[in-house]
């Protein structure tokens, strides 16, 4: 694949090829927002919780080391075998060797955008190993063999039709069967044999209690449970910012977290996991992956407090509009956009300008992360590293230029407006890599200058 | 150096000075009746609830009311595995007391009555302790859940005031039938978990 047609503006492109499909998308975020809103604003002590939460954050990203060991001291204590992988490498090895050592080569898996993160499904199938994911909706993009486009509702994007042609095709359902209803029925049998058979689960952590060593995942589904007690071992993969320091600090996430996700009060299931079941074995791997680094970066920092809740997708215009997918990255839309580029630079570059910068991910953010603020400072980052189109930097340059000197300005303000009025075309090309999805405006007749130096002159006194 | 010391040490270095924990929360919203806002709250999420006030009246209720229109409803024939980890359902449930029972051997249990310590009357969550089975208000196709009116608080914060640090090595909030709206956000009830969840407020025990 050529470098360019990876980037988040070709992707956004091949979305919009259908513009009936771009509307629909829209909505249904936008619906998804609305009902965040009615729930947010039931709740008086919203902001506070919001401020509370943020700040439960900030102190531990500034005391996370302590944190992680405390964790690891309560876990081990309740029979939680800790292993610790500083890159997705690392992690998927430790998941591969503890089903090797067990003689197993069929996994169950439910949510976990870290295993997307490290690319854990791709590196098992290669060692022989099947893996089946649980959450409907992730099941229905791993039979189209596509990413999750989104972190909370990983099929967002597809059509229930397109989804009835993939279960007739790999779950026996008959052709053109396209009632949610019916399909979700199909998906509950298949992945009931599922759960049954498979001797190993794998979840992800949404929150990990310091001070108990408890886990906590949330599913309206209730697959991360159901293989979780049927395996003889669970394997819960988590990033290493996912701790909170007490027990009732759930009180605090718990309220935020699916208010902000799809507008529901709480999750049907919010699990707590201390200790294995009798005669099971449970591990938590805890995986840096570039967190570290984050967290040094000043400027960034935050981007760690993230729950995981979606609310800056659904509310982003330009996520709405361009689809998960064309972000390339596990995690999407305007978070997405700042953790990515710490993973890598180079690969991720375009995605802070995939933004219009309005804010509104930072207004709805649960844990007041500044997303806006850094995805604009990550273009300052970017374009200082050397990872921007060099086209752009030629054209900003001259734009200095022509800015700081009043000569030139008029002069550019003149051949600009006379340009606009005669040969329109000479900007109005495909030459123009700006002029992509914009009109230009009408140009006015004369400058401001020019129009303060003639007023008065027709003036009949 | 292994990965645990590589990770620690780079946390260390890069984390900022200690920023202080906040204090709780002023005025969470409570409640005047707690009861009223969890039936509400129970019912918009799909659950059923119920006020009874003796165990007798459960009893009652379940024999000629739930069971019958659990199998015209969902079209269940023949004899359904009804199981309990509660006392006293003895007479039509099959009581579970032995936690070294196999959990894939409750594959085909139709209905599990359990208990619940508490209930939050603001997303309707009950918390279920591990109760003998781990799986089983997961694995049955429908969940009974009985829960004493006066646990019932407001808000979470209460809730995890009320509940400390636990006891208990498993537990869940469970606010609800399982469900999901994967495909275009049509809301479908049963996703991997019970199709449906009945609530038994309990009262004053006559």
């Amino acid at each position: 694949m050529q470098a360019n047609e990876k980037k988040h503006h070709t992707l956004a492109d091949h979305f919009n090829a259908d513009e009936a499909r771009v509307d629909w998308h829209d909505k249904t975020l936008w619906f998804v927002r609305t009902k965040r809103d009615r729930l947010t604003h039931d709740l008086l002590e919203w902001e506070e919780l919001r401020d509370t939460a943020s700040q439960i954050k900030s102190h531990v990203l500034s005391n996370l080391s302590q944190y992680l060991e405390e964790f690891e001291q309560k876990a081990s204590a309740n029979g939680v075998v800790v292993h610790w992988a500083a890159d997705a490498e690392e992690h998927n090895n430790i998941v591969f060797n503890l089903l090797k050592k067990q003689g197993i080569d069929r996994m169950v898996k439910s949510k976990s955008m870290l295993t997307e993160e490290c690319h854990l499904n791709d590196y098992l199938a290669k060692q022989g190993i099947e893996v089946i994911d649980s959450d409907l909706g992730e099941r229905i993009v791993q039979l189209a063999k596509e990413m999750p486009s989104h972190i909370v509702l990983p099929c967002i994007h597809k059509k229930k039709e397109e989804i009835g042609d993939l279960f007739h095709e790999h779950l026996g359902t008959e052709a053109g069967v396209s009632d949610p209803q019916i399909l979700t029925e199909t998906a509950r049998q298949h992945l009931r044999d599922v759960f049954i058979t498979r001797k190993a689960a794998l979840t992800g952590v949404n929150f990990a209690i310091a001070e108990t060593g408890e886990m906590v995942i949330c599913t309206n589904e209730g697959n991360a449970d159901m293989g979780a007690h049927l395996s003889n071992i669970h394997i819960a993969s988590m990033g290493i910012e996912k701790i909170i320091p007490k027990r009732a600090h759930l009180g605090v996430f718990l309220r935020l977290l699916t208010r902000s996700a799809t507008g529901q009060p709480i999750t049907t299931y919010s699990s707590h996991f201390k200790k294995p079941r009798k005669g099971q074995e449970m591990h938590v791997i805890l995986v840096d992956n570039g967190r570290s680094r984050q967290l040094g970066r000043t400027n960034f920092r935050n981007s760690l407090k993230c729950i995981r809740c979606g609310a800056c997708m659904n509310t982003c215009p330009v996520y709405r509009r361009s689809g998960g997918h064309s972000y390339h990255n596990a995690v999407s839309g305007p978070i997405g956009s700042i953790l990515a580029p710490n993973l890598d630079m180079k690969e991720f570059s375009d995605l802070p300008f995939a933004s219009t910068l309005c804010g509104s991910c930072s207004n709805v953010c649960p844990v007041k992360i500044d997303i806006h603020d850094q995805l604009y400072k990550w273009r300052q980052e970017l374009v200082k590293a050397g990872y921007t189109d060099k086209k752009k930097t030629v054209a900003m340059k001259l734009m200095a230029a022509t800015l700081s000197s009043p000569t030139k300005f008029k002069l550019a303000g003149k051949l600009g407006r006379l340009t606009l009025k005669y040969a329109p075309f000479t900007v109005n090309n495909g030459l123009n890599p700006w002029y992509k999805g914009r009109e230009m405006p009408a140009p006015p007749k004369e400058s401001f200058s020019e129009w303060y130096a003639n007023r008065g002159k027709d003036k009949k006194i | 150096m292994n990965s645990r010391e590589k990770i620690l040490q780079a946390v260390k270095l890069a984390q900022p000075e200690v920023l202080p924990l906040p204090t709780a929360l002023e005025t969470p919203t409570v409640y005047s009746d707690p009861v009223v806002k969890f039936t509400e709250v129970a019912q918009a999420v799909g659950s059923s609830v119920i006020e009874v006030n003796s165990l007798e009246a459960i009893e009652d209720h379940l024999k000629e009311v739930y069971l019958p229109e659990l199998q015209k409803k969902w079209q269940a024939s023949g004899k359904l595995r009804v199981v309990s980890t509660s006392v006293g359902f003895e007479n039509f449930a099959e009581q579970i007391d032995s936690s070294d029972i196999d959990p894939h051997t409750f594959q085909d249990v139709e209905v599990a009555i359990m208990k619940a310590d508490l209930g939050v009357a603001e997303n309707s969550a009950l918390w279920v302790p591990e109760t003998i089975i781990r799986v089983l208000p997961f694995i049955c196709q429908h969940l009974i859940l009985l829960v004493d009116k006066k646990t019932i608080v407001s808000n979470m914060h209460q809730a995890y005031e009320r509940m400390g640090l636990g006891q208990d090595d498993y537990g869940a909030f469970i606010a609800g039938p399982s469900k999901t709206a994967d495909i275009e956000q049509s809301l479908v009830l049963g996703a991997h978990g019970p199709r449906s969840l009945w609530i038994y407020l309990i009262g004053d025990v006559e």
